[in-house]
């Protein structure tokens, strides 16, 4: 039956862990750090491991915030900026970069807009040039911008076949109410027919400038290098954003406590948002809130997995997250369960989220997070672009620059009385959003207990 | 300048144990954290017609609990360790990983040392289990636009072997499991002489060494013979003879075609072949299906091809999904012309200078993390016994020429041996008018 044990086993007490060795000190790789007076921050991630440079531009506070009405301007303006300049056309771009092995992608988020740059250090005049070229010559050509809206277009068809992406856009839609983080972000389809070539142009000139912009060198690159090229490259851009305003309403709605289904007849799995407003990134309890809601919800061995997944077997797995952004961010619990079980799991839930603010978590759980958070970092330390990644979020949200080598210290002085603290401070079972992507006729009678039930089709439309 | 003194070569020792079990050590102090990876030979195309998916479901298991460690306790006290842990099983091996802090090594080889003594699944925990492995196939299968993919090709590609299901495995064969089968696969597959142990990351290789024996060394061998182990997977695999193409209707706004060509074996002359011309065919924005038929055509949103490549049968994968108003036709039509255009000979030597500097970038990253670095060590040293593969492949990719890939390409990108599915939005689906 078992795989017997010989005798030398005999002198081996395997019935208790061994103990550890004396632990080693982890500490944040320095980094170079300096602002030109034209107002780009130039930063410097040296790590010589492989002969290859990353080089990632960052232009701060400058996504899909500033869409105004047209949903989905800052991510195609960005998908466009490798879609021809002056000098080389959409084709050209493509064929040089994919020569060399490089990759140079463009994208933008809520809080950015991004062009970042891989090449093998060999090739990396190569790539500077044409990243110098798509950052600040892009011509936003109509037929490209044409060819990239259909892309868009057919995208967001798409969406509507996923589960996930239909709960998301309904949560954020209610949760974010007046804030501009309820709009979809990649468009919709009426924004997008919309969108104009001018458009993006006064998109780019309001976003795109030296004074919000970081530059992170990363990988096999000296700061001299990487000084020298962002002067020689980099110095075309204006120094600041033309009719730069911050439309932000500052009124965070109540939240509203209804059941949002979106039908998807014959869904096998019912996908299921549960949360509320959160907190943004540089929220002082932003690091008690994360060991919180780890243990709520956050990793393998939290409450909610446990419950939903080790103890019932309802799900593949289930987490809660708090999604921070720059001015806000939402909490939520997301999973996927069977349709039989779904009113089941939303009240395991909740009563995880009653629990999380009535009562201490124990002293088990808080010394199991912490070992675990303190054990992990280095993992996050371990390639230079995972270093670059968190220092641009220290400059991206305003961070104190000691954020990381104090980390692991702030995490381990918190109390359970911290985070009972932090708890009962941000999670509101009373106030909650319930949204379910599923199979409506199986699963919506029984979810009427949790609040008034609306059913949606996956193009947002209310059936009655 | 310090260009020239940065090596891509993962410097490594070998070790065999009197039990058998085959030990790779790689130390890296860049942090301090080790990787541990277990590969056991063995995935679902080792399972019985009628077990399909116990290899998986074993990996789930392999977690709820072993001789010395309760059910719970893997996951418990891993985390207590501030270790990170995963899993995940494919047609043809099963591989377990655990970072750890690197004052940890020893936790981690008892840890894992432990599940290759004895396992001690109770009847609660396979019934939960299975509950997770049947949700499981619904998320990432069934309740997923074009999900059904894999489920459906296998069995169309493959009929005498174990490629011919997917590695999910099937519901009904899952929910009959019993832990006298779970008991009989451990037995047989679970054990030193059919597993590699890697362990990358801050340690010092002669300790780690003593630690690997101390906790592994003393577990005796599996009762079947290496050949017999392997005889179990003996694969038998008729070509296919005509090309097959099925409809399927699912929950999808657009259309999509999803097919694949059998390919030999991993790490064959073909396999290098044609994995630079999917590369030539499908990577970066400059390739021929993305330039053509997504930029040129706007015939379709995405396109791709790649090989998967497996232990005695590989496959060319190929898909597309259709811009609106597209149809089906003219995109295979389409897809069929590059596909014959390469195969006839017309890939250029830039194109293929291009795919080889790609391979080098690729090449140069693939040693960045310790977890990458053990699994490649652990893929290489299971399968062919040769570890160092992780530094000499690139060379098998610099020696292919324009030749290698007419040839291969004319050998087997034949329709008569290719197996097609067709995704149509389900009659009905599309209900609702756009906003």
């Amino acid at each position: 039956m078992a795989n017997n044990i010989n005798a030398q086993d005999d002198v081996l007490d395997r019935t208790r862990p061994p103990k550890p060795g004396p632990p080693k000190d982890v500490q944040f790789p320095d980094y170079f750090d300096t602002t030109l007076p034209n107002g780009i921050n130039v930063l410097v991630i040296e790590n010589n491991k492989i002969p290859a440079v990353s080089v990632r531009m960052v232009f701060k506070d400058a996504g899909s915030f500033y869409d105004g009405e047209k949903y989905g301007l800052a991510s195609l303006t960005a998908e466009m900026l490798t879609k021809g300049t002056s000098k080389r056309s959409a084709t050209e771009i493509a064929e040089e970069i994919d020569f060399v092995g490089g990759s140079i992608n463009a994208g933008s988020d809520w809080d950015g807009s991004y062009i970042s740059l891989s090449v093998l250090k060999k090739h990396l005049n190569t790539g500077i040039d044409i990243l110098s070229d798509v950052a600040q010559d892009p011509v936003f050509a109509d037929d490209e911008l044409a060819r990239v809206k259909e892309q868009r277009l057919s995208s967001i068809l798409q969406g509507k076949d996923d589960a996930g992406h239909l709960s998301d856009k309904k949560f954020n839609k209610v949760v974010y109410g007046e804030l501009p983080y309820s709009n979809p972000a990649e468009g919709t389809e009426t924004t997008v027919k919309d969108i104009r070539r001018e458009d993006l142009v006064d998109f780019y000139k309001m976003n795109y400038y030296s004074g919000n912009l970081i530059i992170a060198f990363v990988g096999n690159i000296t700061k001299e290098e990487a000084l020298k090229i962002t002067e020689e490259k980099f110095s075309n851009l204006p120094k600041d954003g033309i009719n730069r305003v911050n439309s932000f309403k500052y009124s965070e709605t109540g939240g509203i406590k209804n059941v949002y289904v979106i039908n998807k007849p014959g869904a096998v799995q019912s996908n299921l948002r549960v949360g509320h407003l959160g907190i943004p990134r540089n929220n002082p309890d932003y690091i008690a809130v994360t060991i919180m809601n780890t243990i709520l919800g956050g990793y393998f061995g939290s409450r909610i997995n446990y419950n939903l997944r080790e103890k019932h077997g309802f799900t593949y797995g289930a987490r809660s997250y708090f999604n921070p952004h720059l001015y806000s961010g939402d909490f939520s619990v997301d999973t996927d369960v069977r349709n039989e079980v779904t009113d089941t799991s939303i009240t395991l839930i909740l009563g995880e989220l009653n629990r999380m603010i009535s009562e201490e978590v124990t002293d088990e759980e808080l010394e199991t997070v912490k070992n675990y958070m303190t054990g992990v970092f280095p993992l996050q330390l371990e390639t230079a672009n995972a270093v670059a990644s968190r220092v641009i979020n220290l400059k991206l949200y305003n961070l104190p620059k000691d954020y990381y080598s104090k980390y692991i210290s702030a995490i381990n002085a918190l109390t359970k009385q911290d985070i009972l603290d932090a708890a009962k401070k941000y999670i509101h079972p009373e106030n909650i959003t319930i949204v379910v992507s599923g199979d409506a006729g199986a699963v919506k009678d029984k979810l009427a207990r949790f609040g008034e039930v609306l059913v949606f089709d996956p193009d947002g439309n209310q059936i009655k | 300048m310090q260009t020239e003194t940065i090596t891509n070569r993962v410097e490594f020792t070998e070790h065999v144990l009197p039990n058998g079990l085959k030990v790779v050590l790689t130390p890296d102090s860049t942090i301090p954290s080790v990787a541990i990876n277990l590969c056991y030979h063995v995935g679902s195309k080792n399972e019985d017609r009628n077990k399909r998916g116990y290899a998986h479901l074993f990996e789930h298991l392999m977690f709820e609990g072993s001789k010395n460690i309760a059910a719970g306790d893997y996951d418990r006290l891993s985390l207590q360790k501030g270790c990170e842990n995963n899993a995940y099983t494919t047609e043809d091996k099963t591989n377990y990983y655990l970072l750890a802090p690197a004052n940890e090594l020893e936790f981690g080889l008892w840890l894992e040392s432990d599940r290759m003594i004895e396992f001690s699944v109770t009847e609660e925990s396979l019934r939960i289990q299975k509950g997770v492995v049947i949700e499981e196939k619904k998320q990432v299968f069934d309740n997923r636009p074009y999900g059904s993919v894999s489920l459906k090709l296998a069995p169309l590609l493959y009929k005498n072997n174990g490629y011919s299901w997917d590695t999910i495995g099937d519901v009904k064969d899952l929910k009959k499991a019993t832990l006298s089968d779970i008991r009989e696969f451990y037995e047989r597959f679970y054990v030193p002489n059919n597993a590699v142990l890697t362990i990358a990351g801050d340690f010092d290789p002669d300790e780690a060494l003593k630690l690997t024996e101390k906790y592994f060394g003393c577990i005796p061998k599996g009762r079947y013979s290496n050949t017999e182990l392997r005889l179990a997977a003996e694969f038998k695999d008729e070509p296919l003879k005509n090309e097959v193409v099925k409809i399927i209707h699912d929950d999808v706004q657009l259309p999509g075609i999803f097919g694949a060509y059998k390919l030999p074996k991993e790490n064959s002359d073909e396999y290098f072949a044609f994995d630079i011309l999917t590369d030539i065919l499908s990577t970066g924005e400059s390739s021929r299906l993305y330039n053509e038929l997504v930029y040129k055509k706007q015939l379709v949103s995405d396109i791709g091809c790649w090989v998967e490549g497996r232990e005695y049968s590989s496959l060319l994968q190929f898909y597309a999904i259709l811009m609106p108003d597209v149809t089906i036709d003219e995109v295979q039509h389409e897809i069929d012309r590059i596909f014959g255009e390469a195969a006839g000979g017309a890939v250029t030597a830039r194109e293929l200078e291009k795919i080889k500097n790609r391979i080098e970038t690729r090449h140069a990253y693939r040693v960045q993390t310790n977890l990458a670095k053990a699994d490649m060590l652990s893929h290489y040293a299971t399968f062919y016994d040769e570890p160092g593969m992780i530094n000499t492949n690139i060379e098998k990719y610099i020696s292919i020429t324009l030749d290698d890939i007419h040839s291969a390409a004319e050998k087997y990108l034949k329709n008569s041996g290719r197996v097609i599915l067709n995704y149509l939005p389900k009659p009905g689906y599309i209900e609702t008018e756009a906003d």
